[in-house]
């Protein structure tokens, strides 16, 4: 087909002006996502500051609350109005609580600002009063609990007490919250040779399938969820004990039945302290990474 | 050289953290087939760095810097938060050695974890010590960007 030199240049024209309006479209786009962009990182900027600014403001607060709901409910006793209103207010309170340590502990992670704090743990003890802390929601389904210890007597086992109380909280709490009435929770310990500690914790619970033991793990994993949904929570919990266990070098291994219970059962090796860790690295040549045009040291 | 100056802060960065700061420290920590990146900014003199396990997070568990393509991500952004611009930054790259007797090759993955995403950020790499068997101990200087290293005797499990 022959174009006239007219019929080229106007074919020329519109194409150039439907380029010029893609071009045109493209640049707003590029505007609306570089804005985007920018709320994003102030608004991650802001949440990482907010979530280590917040976390003292409010605990304390939730630790009164707590603390003062108990004294009510304890003082109160031969009024049964007043003493299920304290207790209900100490209940979601420790709920609260609970939750919002998952939070706290799951945004350090991310952040990779955990630092392990290890000191010499008496697990006995340690498991005794998490099971007092949780009395009151075992007593609340008729549950029984029982805790049956193969360590040798008075033995200590090097760990960071905080991280591994939280693991078994949640452990523990995932054990009541799909559990029914009257129920038995049960958890064994064992020290082995190795120090590798063994921790089972046993429910009649409700049992997750086999089809889904892979991503009960995951974050924001709940099998219940929609408008039918039951238990509490919004499955961050068992993330965040993978997590936890990941950095102390543990493990979790989890078998169920459903509408049998679930066993889960962590293995968790003694730990080092960092200058442990540092000690064997004092050898060796040294090598020296170093930029021209940086300062001298 | 690094010497141990007494009025500089010193901080030990574990597995799965990151450490980035204004301020001049003296980071330590301890690469087996782990990896490291030191980014640095060399126009205001200050620097973050990491310390992965695993190359890639899968879903499981937390999003945290445990995975390379978390922890490369979240330093980079980190240090853009402080104001760093592209051109500014350079790279240092240890850790990735290789278990004996393993033949899962992590410390092969975490490696090209590190360099691809260095790519593509556009950040020269500027020095190196990765792969071999041997874990190595460094530390980094967040104000001078220097790194010392040195090969450890025994090997550190991750």
């Amino acid at each position: 087909m022959e174009l006239t030199d007219e019929q080229l240049i106007k074919e020329l024209n519109t194409r150039f002006e439907n380029n010029h309006k893609l071009i045109e479209e493209q640049k707003d786009l590029m505007g609306q996502l570089e804005k985007m962009n920018e709320k994003l990182l102030i608004s991650e900027k802001v949440q990482s500051m907010f979530l280590s600014n917040i976390r003292n403001e409010i605990n304390n607060p939730l630790t009164s609350i707590m603390g003062l709901a108990n004294e009510l409910k304890e003082h109160h006793k031969d009024n049964e109005k007043f003493h299920k209103k304290a207790d209900l207010i100490f209940t979601e309170g420790f709920l609260l609580e609970f939750q919002l340590s998952n939070i706290f502990i799951a945004a350090e992670m991310e952040a990779g600002e955990t630092t392990p704090n290890i000191v010499n743990v008496d697990i006995d003890k340690l498991i005794d009063s998490t099971f007092e802390s949780y009395r009151h929601l075992l007593d609340k389904k008729n549950m029984k609990y029982k805790y049956q210890s193969n360590i040798p007597g008075g033995e200590s086992f090097k760990t960071d007490a905080e991280k591994f109380k939280t693991i078994i909280c949640n452990l523990l709490m995932n054990a009541i919250e799909f559990s029914p009435q009257g129920s038995k929770v049960e958890i064994i310990t064992l020290l082995n040779e190795d120090r590798l500690l063994e921790v089972k914790i046993i429910d009649e619970g409700v049992g997750i399938p086999e089809d889904s033991l892979q991503i009960i793990f995951d974050r924001f994993v709940q099998l219940d969820t929609g408008s039918t949904k039951m238990h509490l929570g919004h499955g961050i919990g068992l993330s965040v004990v993978k997590s936890l266990l990941e950095f102390m070098e543990g493990s979790i291994e989890l078998s169920s039945k459903v509408n049998h219970g679930s066993a889960f059962t962590i293995h968790l090796p003694e730990s080092h302290s960092a200058d442990e860790m540092d000690e064997f690295a004092e050898d060796g040549n040294e090598f020296l990474f170093f930029d021209e045009d940086a300062q001298d040291l | 050289m690094i010497g141990i100056k007494e009025n500089i802060s010193t901080h030990f960065l574990y597995p799965s953290n990151l450490f980035v700061s204004k301020e001049r420290h003296y980071v330590t920590t301890i690469l087996g087939s782990c990896v490291a990146i030191c980014l640095y900014n060399t126009k205001y003199h200050y620097g973050g760095i990491n310390h992965y396990m695993l190359p890639l997070w899968n879903g499981n568990g937390l999003a945290s810097p445990r995975y390379g393509n978390i922890a490369n991500e979240k330093l980079y952004e980190k240090l853009k938060q402080l104001g760093s611009l592209d051109g500014h930054l350079i790279a240092k790259v240890f850790g990735g050695a290789n278990q004996i007797n393993s033949t899962t090759s992590i410390g092969e993955k975490n490696i090209n974890v590190a360099f691809d995403m260095l790519k593509e950020f556009k950040i020269n790499v500027v020095a190196q010590s990765v792969g071999g068997t041997i874990g190595r101990k460094i530390i980094f200087d967040t104000y001078s960007g220097a790194v010392k290293m040195k090969f450890v005797k025994e090997q550190k499990k991750e």
